[in-house]
């Protein structure tokens, strides 16, 4: 019976669309722009979402570069490290004729590492990018509700990330702290370089980076809220929207409170309060400040922080749900309880944020309820990953690139959620805090499943957004040597994690019980230098292939059931060149009826049924 | 999953429980700098005293130590954590500068030291050093030379150590906050405990930077009391009948007059006490002094010396019918006026108890 | 076989949920409901602000008594606690009664009103602004409270003063000063030094000590800079929004909107936020 189910999209949507006027009235003057408005001031949410990827992709080769030069010194201390110093300069420290790498400068690198690929790859570069591209497309919006206040966004986005940049360069270096930047460590420039000029620069970079954030947040959570189109119901909308809209939301919740940290640090720093600071004596000097708390700092930090991790992940579940179910050609398994699993992990984010100090200090009692509440996020999170692979079972599966790094994201989460249970428990927590342990769950559970989901989206979007698709063979390579480079990099870490060895640590020479992995670090090494080199090659195929990929024919390449595959191949700004699409159906009606796929604005069938 | 949940909470509050009050443990203190650790142990009064950061002086005072607690007085810093197996061991850690992590990571001890918020971590090391190395010896990952460069240096086994490290970025030199932990048996730390010295007693009494410089410290008082009483015991109860003298320690004048200083009291003090618990005994102070200086200048000041003392008893409820004073100027020193410390030993202050009236 | 016009329209029924899609949600247009999420987002980091007060607050031993602390008022009147603030209370809360006039204008399209109350409304947030502004010029000229120093200490235990409150000894047959525990007190400076007076204990385990104030704990006087300066921070800013709105109300430029006088609405969501926080900024530093 596999009939296909015909229907003429244009006149559908011409007939059935909903009207709202889009050429009758002044609405359309915020979509009219010349040349540098459509390029570079644009308000247009396809354009901002491209630019916002591309700065992020340029973020990301600098932040994953810190990682190889730091890498090198930790996988060969041996060898010099003379041939960087005409770009380093005075950090390569060059004794015997053997550069290594200035400690404070290791640090540097380590902590601008984390903060970059953090906040402005991973935060930015991912749910900036698909958020914008996707929520009015998806929805079936002709832009965000203020396309200007996204303009805005992506703005504050760049002048953070000029702002970071500029404070490479100063002579005292970048901040070196941590990219969580506890004080005293980052209130006093006595204890460190990095904490003076270097700091200043990072706590205004990243204050204009949340609001950049919190400017997105609120024109996404807006436009979901207000801007779907007709028919459009929450519960019809793809699970995308529901991730970026959750994500939205924790971000409009937590990262205020990190402002309100910052905001008391700068006084700190600037106007000699004691907010964190007590009892020190540092540099032969004991400084009158007293009663401050430097644990008070970690709290607003963390309230943030941990929220921030999903801020990280729930775009690239999202993403990687819609990628799964369009390329298994089967609706997602469990919808309902995907969205509950969403809706769960966002607010449970709120709850957990002191496992990151189960070893502060803090009262040990109060950490009792911290892990159980860590330990129950376990679980919508199990559902998530019983739910994605319920969904590719039986699929008839496309192995295409995305569909490729949607698995690779799945093999990661879980593979870092294991890790993660192991963390959770505060017993387990006091021999592996601190060390590579927790740098291998992290960078496994958020760093690499959030650039496969990142992936996922890009090699599946790229044709809405370029109208030409990746090359599938560079994808592929792309895609076998991160998955099995990256669990070349992380998998030692966890041994080396378990033996107790702690993150952070410049050189392991001084210790016997950390001086037993010479090899291992070579190995995770060269790993990481060839999984970088991989990834200029995607650099190489997506720049490549936005002129000369392989050209898009018709519109819906993927056979997709959503919206944003019913615009022009290009769509103008407004998307849309007559009505908007009514929407009468869920997103995910794959193989039902025995139709491959119906998409979302096509009506209810004379006696289907289970419309969604 | 429960299980585990249960059974983690279960650990985790028996490894962080503080320690009972009477409970019988060895305190010690960890204190976190750029870039290393101080190790202080409480002495044999097992009690550390009080610390206040705004009392650092950089290699004077290095934690900040307050001397006028007493229980500092007999802490001492050492460069190796040494701990005898089997003792539960409570380490109270601090920090003066930034964040910085006690990490023993033999024994899964790890926690953040606070500056202005000590915290602290219990644990009981169940493996000495020694044996922990004999352990080693069969291990192929532990042979081979501790040293390459260096052909006569020991095995690696043979060279193990448990280490102390910091596991929270506390700056340029994070990596490098290594210490050494020993773990021995009770026999071999109490013989360590022997050897060390009380960090007060050795560097700072009666220094400069001593705030209690020229004063006695409880101990000393202690110490020169049980000195006195048992001079003044044994006199009373030998069974020579002759009239015998006694010397007044520690009673000073202030220079060239006759004006006790405050130092003099515990041991006139512990004259009137004697005097009291022997009621009919009669004593006659006797003062002396140095050939420096005109010798009937000497012979006054000694006079006015001893009538000052005596004073002093009597207004201390001494009835004056038992006491007398004499001066004997520098007519009869004790050792040679030609040195500093033999002119110090001439002047004194005597007492001679009369015995035969007594009995 | 289907083609769009074989489809029944009918079949697809809408509910007419506000949550279908192609309505709005809570009746609210987007505008509007931005300034709520970003009115959210703004109480989120005045919570962090309150937090880091109340574990500042607790792990203090001691805090200075409001009623004390807050007991000026301008013409050099003392002893009046609380007074002054509830002025400036009493301000900001008749200003967002006079915007909630505003809007009701608004909404009837009533140009004059709207700017009348607006005007009214201004003059209420600049009164408040002028009472903090003076509030701050004698907490910092006169009585020397800065971010780093705290002259408001506060007495644990019972006592009496063996100086006078220039630091010189009493004269003689004077009446000495006595204190309870948990009475604040200010140390003044006496030609530019501070003077912290002398006391003797007449309670408890120190009874018969003598001390001398010390200053109290150094985050009470960051924290009331901070948090209040944050709080009037965001009024000065709804001042120069009202104007600017103000004036393009009086210019007619919402005559024209579709959305007619919805500015005027979300600067008074603004408003009215503002005044909450104030409340909460009350109850903490001047009440609790
Ligand atoms: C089952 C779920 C998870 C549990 C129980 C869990 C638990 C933990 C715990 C207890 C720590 C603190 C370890 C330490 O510092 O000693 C930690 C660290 C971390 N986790 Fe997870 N985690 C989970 C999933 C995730 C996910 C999904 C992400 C990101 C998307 C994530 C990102 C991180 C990061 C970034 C850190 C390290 C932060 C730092 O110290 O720099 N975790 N996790
Ligand atoms: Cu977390
Ligand atoms: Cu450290």
């Amino acid at each position: 019976m596999a009939e296909v189910l015909e229907y003429n999209e244009d006149v559908l949507i011409k007939e059935q669309g909903y009207d709202d006027h889009f050429h009758d009235h002044h609405h359309g003057d915020k979509f009219r722009s010349g040349f540098i408005s459509h390029y570079i001031f644009s308000m247009d949410h396809k354009i901002i979402a491209k630019q916002f990827l591309i700065t992020g992709m340029i973020w990301a080769i600098i932040g994953a570069a810190m990682s190889i030069v730091f890498r090198m010194q930790l996988g060969f201390p041996e060898d010099s490290m003379t041939w960087i110093k005409p770009l380093l300069g005075k950090w390569i420290v060059v004794e015997n004729g053997i550069g290594t790498l200035a400690p404070e400068f290791y640090y540097a690198l380590v902590t601008m590492h984390g903060t970059i690929l953090v906040f402005f790859v991973l935060t930015a570069g991912l749910s900036g990018t698909f958020s914008n591209l996707l929520i009015p497309l998806q929805l079936g919006a002709r832009d965000m509700a203020s396309p200007f206040m996204n303009m805005l966004s992506y703005w504050f986005f760049f002048m953070a990330g000029i702002v970071m940049f500029y404070s490479l360069f100063i002579s005292t270096g970048p901040f070196a702290g941590g990219w969580t930047a506890y004080p005293p460590l980052s209130a006093l420039p006595q204890a460190s370089q990095g904490s003076g000029a270097g700091m200043t620069l990072w706590l205004v970079s990243l204050t204009l980076f949340v609001v950049s954030v919190l400017l997105g947040g609120i024109n996404y959570i807006t436009t979901v809220l207000n801007l779907r189109t007709k028919g459009m119901s929450l519960w019809r909308m793809p699970l995308t929207i529901w991730a970026f809209f959750v994500t939205a939301i924790l971000g409009l919740l937590s990262f205020p409170v990190l402002v309100s940290g910052f905001l008391m640090l700068m006084c700190d720093r600037g106007l000699g309060t004691s907010f964190f600071l007590s009892e020190i004596f540092v540099n032969g000097e004991a400084l009158p400040n007293v009663g401050g708390s430097p644990i008070l700092y970690q709290h607003l930090f963390w309230f943030l922080g941990h929220p921030e991790v999903y801020i990280i992940i729930l775009p690239a579940m999202g993403l990687v749900s819609e990628v799964l179910s369009v390329h298994a050609r089967k609706p997602i398994f469990g919808y309902k309880a995907m969205v509950y699993s969403i809706l769960a992990i966002g607010f449970l984010s709120f709850i957990v944020w002191a496992h990151h100090m189960f070893m502060s200090g803090v009262n040990p009692m109060i950490s009792n309820f911290f892990v159980v509440f860590t330990l129950i996020i376990a679980v919508p999170s199990a559902v998530k990953v019983f739910n994605w692979i319920t969904t590719l079972y039986g699929g008839n599966i496309r192995l295409n690139t995305p569909m490729l790094f949607a698995i690779g994201f799945v093999s990661m989460f879980i593979s870092g959620g294991l890790t993660g249970i192991f963390l959770g428990n505060s017993a387990i927590d006091i021999q592996m805090h601190d060390t590579y342990f927790v740098v291998a769950h992290f960078h496994i559970v958020m760093g690499v499943a959030a650039f496969f989901g990142m992936f996922a989206g890009i090699y599946h979007w790229f044709p809405k957004m370029y109208g030409r698709f990746m090359n599938e063979t560079l994808g592929k390579i792309h895609f076998w040597f991160t998955i099995v480079g990256a669990y070349a990099i992380f998998w030692p870490m966890h041994y080396i994690g378990m033996a107790g060895v702690p993150r952070r640590y410049y050189s392991f020479d001084s210790f016997d019980a950390f001086n037993d992995f010479a090899l291992m670090n070579k190995f995770i090494t060269i790993a990481a230098i060839i999984v970088f080199a991989v990834q200029i090659l995607f650099v190489i195929n997506f720049f490549y292939s936005i002129w000369y990929g392989k050209k898009m024919k018709t519109k819906n390449p993927w056979g997709a059931t959503t919206l944003e595959w019913t615009t022009d191949i290009k769509p103008g700004h407004g998307n849309w060149e007559g009505n908007l699409p009514t929407v009468h159906r869920w997103a995910y009606d794959y193989g039902k009826d025995g139709h491959d796929f119906i998409p979302q604005y096509v009506p209810a069938q004379e006696g289907e049924k289970d419309v969604h | 999953m429960t299980f585990l949940v249960v059974k983690g909470l279960v650990v985790w509050n028996e490894v962080m429980a503080d320690v009972g009050i009477d409970e019988e443990v060895i305190e010690i203190e960890a204190t976190g700098y750029q870039f290393a650790w101080d190790i202080r142990y409480p002495g044999p009064d097992n009690r550390l005293g009080e610390k206040d950061y705004t009392l650092i002086q950089l290699g004077i005072n290095p934690l900040g130590q307050n001397w006028e607690d007493p229980q500092n007085h007999d802490d001492f810093i050492a460069d190796q954590i040494y701990l005898p197996v089997g003792r539960k061991v409570r380490v109270r850690i601090t920090a003066k500068d930034v964040l910085h992590n006690f990490y023993l990571p033999h024994f899964r001890v790890k926690m953040d030291a606070v500056p202005g918020l000590p915290s602290y971590f219990v644990f009981t090391p169940t493996v000495t050093t020694e044996d922990f190395r004999a352990r080693l010896r069969d291990n192929a990952n532990w042979q081979g030379l501790s040293d390459p460069e260096d052909p006569e240096s020991l095995q690696k086994w043979e060279a193990f150590d448990y280490e102390l490290a910091c596991a929270e970025l506390c700056g340029k030199g994070h990596y490098s906050m290594r210490k050494i932990v020993k773990i021995v048996s009770e026999d071999e730390y109490n013989a360590w405990l022997e050897q060390q010295n009380s960090y007060y007693m050795s560097q700072i009494r009666n220094t400069d930077n001593d705030p209690l410089k020229g004063q006695f410290l409880e101990s000393d008082i202690k110490v020169n009391e049980k000195k006195f009483f048992e001079e003044f015991d044994n006199a009373m109860s030998s069974a020579d009948t002759d009239d015998i003298v006694l010397p007044l320690r520690n009673i000073n004048f202030e220079t060239g007059s006759a004006n006790l200083t405050n130092n003099s009291q515990y041991e006139l003090n512990n004259l009137v006490t004697a005097l009291t618990k022997y009621k009919d005994v009669s004593i006659e102070l006797n003062g002396h002094t140095d050939n420096v200086g005109d010798s009937g200048v000497n012979q006054q000041l000694s006079e006015s010396r001893a009538s000052t003392v005596l004073n002093y008893l009597i207004d201390r409820g001494v009835s004056s019918s038992r006491l007398s004073s004499r001066g004997y100027g520098d007519r009869m020193p004790l050792e040679t006026n030609d040195t500093e410390e033999g002119r110090m030993k001439n002047k004194r202050i005597e007492f001679k108890i009369f015995k035969k009236q007594t009995i | 076989m289907a083609t769009d016009t074989a489809l029944d329209h009918d079949i697809e029924v809408q509910s007419g949920d506000a949550w279908d899609g192609g309505k709005k949600p809570f009746k609210a247009s987007y505008g509007k409901l931005m300034m709520w999420y970003f009115l959210l987002s703004d109480a989120f980091t005045f919570s962090g602000f309150l937090i880091a007060y109340g574990a500042l607050r607790i792990s203090s031993p001691t805090w200075p008594v409001p009623d004390f602390v807050f007991q000026t008022f301008p013409g050099g009147i003392t002893g009046w606690p609380l007074i002054f603030v509830t002025v400036m209370s009493f301000l900001l809360i008749v200003s967002s009664v006079t915007m909630v006039r505003a809007v009701q204008e608004g909404a009837r399209e009533n140009r004059k009103g709207v700017v009348f109350w607006m005007i009214l409304t201004i003059i209420g947030g600049l009164g408040f602004l002028g009472c903090q502004a003076w509030e701050w010029t004698n907490l910092i000229g006169h009585e020397h409270m800065s971010v780093t120093t705290n002259p408001f200490g506060t007495h644990v235990e019972s006592g009496v003063y063996l100086e006078d409150a220039n630091g010189d000894a009493y004269a003689a047959g004077a009446t000495k000063e006595t204190f309870e525990a948990g009475e604040s007190y200010l140390i003044h400076k006496h030609n530019g030094d501070w003077v912290q007076r002398e006391y003797q204990v007449t309670s408890g385990t120190d009874e018969g000590t003598r001390m001398n104030q010390e200053f109290g704990p150094k985050a009470f006087g960051a924290l009331f800079f901070f948090i209040t300066g944050f709080h009037g921070f965001h009024v000065f800013s709804g001042v120069v929004f009202l104007i600017i709105i103000m004036l393009n109300a009086a210019s007619g430029v919402y005559v024209e909107r579709k959305n007619g006088y919805e500015m005027v609405e979300k600067i008074g969501l603004y408003w009215h936020f503002v005044d909450l926080v104030w409340v909460f900024v009350f109850l903490v530093f001047y009440l609790l």
